[in-house]
């Protein structure tokens, strides 16, 4: 069994440089923004804007949600919910929260 | 107060008067016939202006702004029977209703709904509660509770809570569980609950929160909880079960879960999950230690005009060893009860391509695996291949399909095709 264990905890460890090398397909250098389709452009890095962290933290698991979907009291509810969720901290929660109320 | 006709007659009387003021002040008389006629315009504009006066309707900048006022009065009654005061309330969910064909089985439609229920009680307090309705026999319905807990916001970076909680064990369950995050019709072979590898909820307290590190994110999940309970009769015998709401010995389990976000986009955890598992009136004290790991990367790719969606999880269970017992009191053969299982999934949408009908396609490959110990009773080991495609409808609706290829040890191969509409709300 543990033969097993260590092969796949070796595809892990060289999962990681694999994607490095995809990120560095993806652009030059951390600086650069990748586009997004129709949206906005996303940075490589954390962003500090709130559409950027928007844009990052939900994409992980999900598609894009637009902010129209819900009222400014609804998005409380549900980015309080996320936060939670995804374990975002207090500062990229507020950040993100506050974006979406206001592009709604 | 005056309408411009009525401030026409009062300018011109101003203007008369100082004029007739003026002549009064001069030392030369006026003639009677100059007297009379300025008299008679005086007292014609005098008439003139009450007799504007009087026919004037009801001012009209004042009528004007009692008409706002009342108006703006009937608003705020409106809006004060809806005011929702501090506490905020949502419903969310998701929906899929399914069809499945099984090589040698009957092919079956499935549906299910699933109601998220949030409560924000205030800034930092959150109550969220989950119950699932699935079709299960003719007219039945199932309702299972996934979780259901209440939350407080400690600081930026502290969060505690109690209740049932999705239990967050290498992330499949308390992220991309939803049918339509999760981009297959089924779950992970690992992460079905008849393989007793991944618990799905759990009953406790937790602290979870996350910090920034650097450029980077770290976040982490710490609970005590329910432990699991160790089949140990009959055909799933040295299997975990996770469905225990109450303790079955006096030894809660303990968990954490770390993950490290080295970039927005990719996300690598490592978690833990370990506890007494034997039932009270099994008589043998045993433990186990569930490790797993696990990676999540979405990025968007200009050269590939599109995106991927790469997910890797791997589960390891290390389970004490046991005497276990058929039915009628034979033991078991012994074996040694470390299992493990994972997948990976690489998912492509092209998102990026002009064309809207391809823009909204993905295509999804998953290879699954579990190994299980020699000897133990139940399933095999078993991998499985799987092939999808889906089409996006909308932000949170797609329509999945699905065909997998497995080959349980010792068993014949399975095929199976799967069709799911899947929607978010």
């Amino acid at each position: 069994m543990w033969k097993h264990v260590h092969v796949a905890a070796l595809v892990l460890i060289l999962a990681l440089p694999t994607i490095w090398l995809v990120m560095g397909c993806a652009g030059p250098d951390a600086a650069d923004e990748v586009m997004t389709g129709d949206a906005e452009p996303r940075t490589l890095g954390f962003g500090v804007s709130g559409a950027e962290l928007w844009a990052q933290n939900c994409a992980r698991c999900h598609s894009d949600i637009s902010p129209a979907r819900y009222s400014d009291a609804q998005w409380d509810v549900v980015m309080h919910h996320k936060r939670l969720r995804i374990n975002l901290t207090g500062e990229d929660h507020r950040k993100i929260r506050e974006f979406l109320q206001a592009a709604n | 107060m005056f309408d411009r006709t009525s401030l026409r007659l009062f300018a011109c009387l101003m203007l008369v008067w100082p004029a007739l003021l003026a002549q009064a002040d001069e030392s030369e008389p006026v003639s009677r016939q100059e007297y009379e006629s300025l008299r008679a315009q005086v007292q014609d504009l005098r008439e003139a202006l009450e007799s504007r006066q009087d026919a004037l309707p009801r001012d009209e900048a004042e009528a004007t702004f009692d008409y706002f006022e009342e108006q703006l009065f009937d608003l705020d009654a409106e809006l004060g029977a809806v005011r929702p005061g501090t506490s905020k309330f949502l419903l969310a969910g998701h929906t899929a209703a399914g069809f499945t064909y099984r090589q040698r089985e009957e092919s079956t439609f499935s549906a299910n709904l699933a109601v998220v229920l949030l409560w924000q009680v205030d800034d930092s307090i959150l109550v969220e509660a989950k119950p699932v309705f699935t079709l299960e026999e003719p007219g039945q319905t199932d309702v299972d509770l996934h979780y259901a807990n209440a939350s407080w916001l400690l600081n930026d970076h502290v969060t505690v809570g109690a209740g049932q909680f999705l239990t967050p064990f290498a992330f499949v369950n308390d992220r991309l569980q939803p049918p339509w995050i999760s981009k297959l019709p089924g779950p992970p072979l690992a992460f079905e609950p008849e393989v007793g590898l991944a618990p799905e909820s759990s009953v406790g307290a937790f602290v979870r929160g996350g910090v920034a590190l650097g450029a980077t994110r770290l976040n982490y999940v710490v609970y005590v909880s329910n432990g699991p309970r160790l089949v140990t009769t009959g055909e799933h015998a040295g299997q975990l079960r996770f469905d225990n709401w109450r303790n079955v010995n006096r030894s809660p389990a303990v968990g954490a879960r770390v993950g490290w976000l080295p970039l927005p986009a990719m996300e690598v955890g490592y978690s833990i999950k370990t506890g007494r598992v034997d039932p009270r009136e099994f008589g043998q004290r045993v433990r186990a230690t569930l490790h797993g790991l696990d990676l999540i990367y979405a990025q968007d790719i200009p050269a590939l005009a599109g995106t991927i969606d790469l997910r890797t999880k791997w589960i390891f269970a290390d389970i004490g060893d046991a005497t276990y017992f058929e039915p009628d009191g034979t033991p078991r053969p012994e074996f040694n009860n470390q299992r493990w299982g994972g997948y990976v999934q690489a998912a492509y949408r092209p998102a990026m391509v002009d064309h809207g009908f391809l823009r909204d396609l993905e295509f999804v490959y998953r290879y699954d695996i579990i190994d299980l110990p020699r000897n133990a009773p139940g399933i095999g080991d078993t991998d499985r291949h799987t092939w999808g495609v889906n089409y996006w409808i909308g932000e949170t609706a797609l329509f999945k399909t699905a065909f997998h290829y497995a080959e349980p040890s010792g068993l014949p191969s399975q095929r199976a095709f799967f069709a799911q509409f899947a929607v978010g709300f």
